[in-house]
């Protein structure tokens, strides 16, 4: 019973959490969204790249207006919904990286978009889930470089060094958001603990 | 003494930690890249900038003794360190040729740490000296309109990390506001959300 009692509330936590917190990922979509609208309308090149783009950007801006409009309304999106549209924004600033413009892979200037991404995932998951999602982000980053780049460049001293500033980075996101993520719920479990307490 | 009083909390308190954290990456990586590549760079600029890490790490240990010792660190203390971080930032850009210098990512961690920690004044001031300092540099040093767009770019994610990182925090702090008021009956106005989410159900959309 009491064990049971624990794991609503663990649950309970871990729903709220992602209410409150999924708004920090919606932002960081929007300017997600503002930053490719620039990216197409500055640097398309052919009408069949501009029309897969505003494509892409439109079906981002309906998910992005639908958990908007699901949280002014009060209503929480599924868990699993969210998952899987942060996902695909790390598949679609991942193809950006991949194939925009002649620059690809570790010379694309485009890998930034990440940064916001990854950092709004802390913040709103658990750690476990952070981990595995920053995970998925930097082997797909790196996978990218390696397969999208020049040779003489990738194994280079500048290369290797490019990268690293560039995964150290990224990786700073993810664990700094998700230690400020653990403060916090370290805080606020404090703070429910103190007045159960005071008023039992 | 009553102690169930409701404490105010800093938030420059809270964040401090997420500060000291990204001093720390800031220091240990930029050792690291020095220390990869000393062939391209010359023996004084690397021995310049060895010192000036060597500075950051130094006050970095003063926040870190503050914090073990419990002892509360002046609010001066730290916006001074804030801005010694953008300028240092800034500085290795330069040497580094501005636009082209890769060392901007190190902007990311920093307006992480002060987002978190710094009042909402307080950050939107930081990351407007960021973004002018940072643009300031770009303009004077890129080559072509592509490049803009690049800049561009770079400062809608630099804002994106602080706003995102500000407007959690607040979010955070409500929170707490809010238990507090309910437990405490505080009539704090910033206990507007509840603590607890009547509307999340067991299984929302699907």
């Amino acid at each position: 019973m009491l064990n049971h009692s624990i794991s609503h509330t663990r649950a309970q936590e871990a729903a709220e959490d992602v209410f409150f917190g999924q708004i920090v990922i919606i932002w960081a979509r929007w300017f997600l969204i503002f930053a490719g609208g620039i990216i197409t309308l500055w640097s398309a090149k052919d009408m069949l790249q501009f029309s897969l783009s505003i494509l892409t950007l439109l079906v981002l801006m309906g998910m992005n207006f639908f958990s908007h409009a699901r949280y002014l309304t009060g209503k929480p999106i599924n868990k699993s919904l969210l998952l899987l549209a942060n996902l695909v924004d790390i598949g679609v600033i991942t193809v950006l990286v991949a194939f925009w413009s002649d620059q690809t892979g570790l010379n694309s200037n485009f890998y930034i978009l990440y940064y916001p991404v990854l950092f709004a995932w802390a913040l709103v998951f658990s750690p476990s889930i952070t981990s595995l999602f920053s995970l998925i982000t930097l082997t797909a980053y790196c996978a990218t470089c390696l397969l999208r780049t020049d040779s003489p460049l990738m194994y280079s001293v500048a290369g290797f060094e490019l990268l690293c500033i560039r995964v150290i980075t990224l990786g700073a996101m993810g664990g700094l958001g998700t230690y400020y993520y653990r403060h916090q719920r370290d805080s606020l479990r404090a703070l429910t603990a103190r007045s159960t307490t005071t008023f039992s | 003494m009553n102690t169930n009083k409701p404490v105010t909390l800093n938030p420059l308190a809270e964040g401090q930690m997420v500060i000291i954290i990204a001093r720390f990456v800031l220091v240990l990586s930029s050792l690291f890249l020095i220390l990869a590549d000393t062939e391209s760079v010359s023996f004084g600029v690397i021995r310049f900038e060895v010192m000036v890490i060597l500075l950051l790490a130094l006050s970095n240990f003063y926040l870190v003794a503050q914090v073990l010792t419990k002892r509360k660190t002046l609010d001066l203390v730290i916006y001074g360190m804030g801005l010694a971080d953008l300028v240092v930032i800034s500085v290795v850009v330069i040497i580094q040729g501005g636009f082209s210098s890769n060392v901007y990512t190190f902007y990311f961690p920093a307006l992480l740490a002060f987002s978190l920690a710094f009042p909402m004044v307080e950050l939107y001031l930081y990351l407007g000296a960021t973004v002018t300092l940072y643009s300031m540099i770009c303009l004077f040093t890129m080559h072509n309109m592509d490049d803009l767009q690049t800049l561009i770019i770079r400062v809608l994610m630099l804002t994106a990390i602080a706003v995102c990182g500000n407007h959690f925090a607040e979010i955070e702090r409500k929170r707490r506001n809010a238990i507090l008021a309910r437990s405490f009956g505080t009539s704090s106005e910033e206990a507007q959300i509840p603590a607890t989410v009547p509307a999340v159900p067991a299984h929302p959309i699907a």
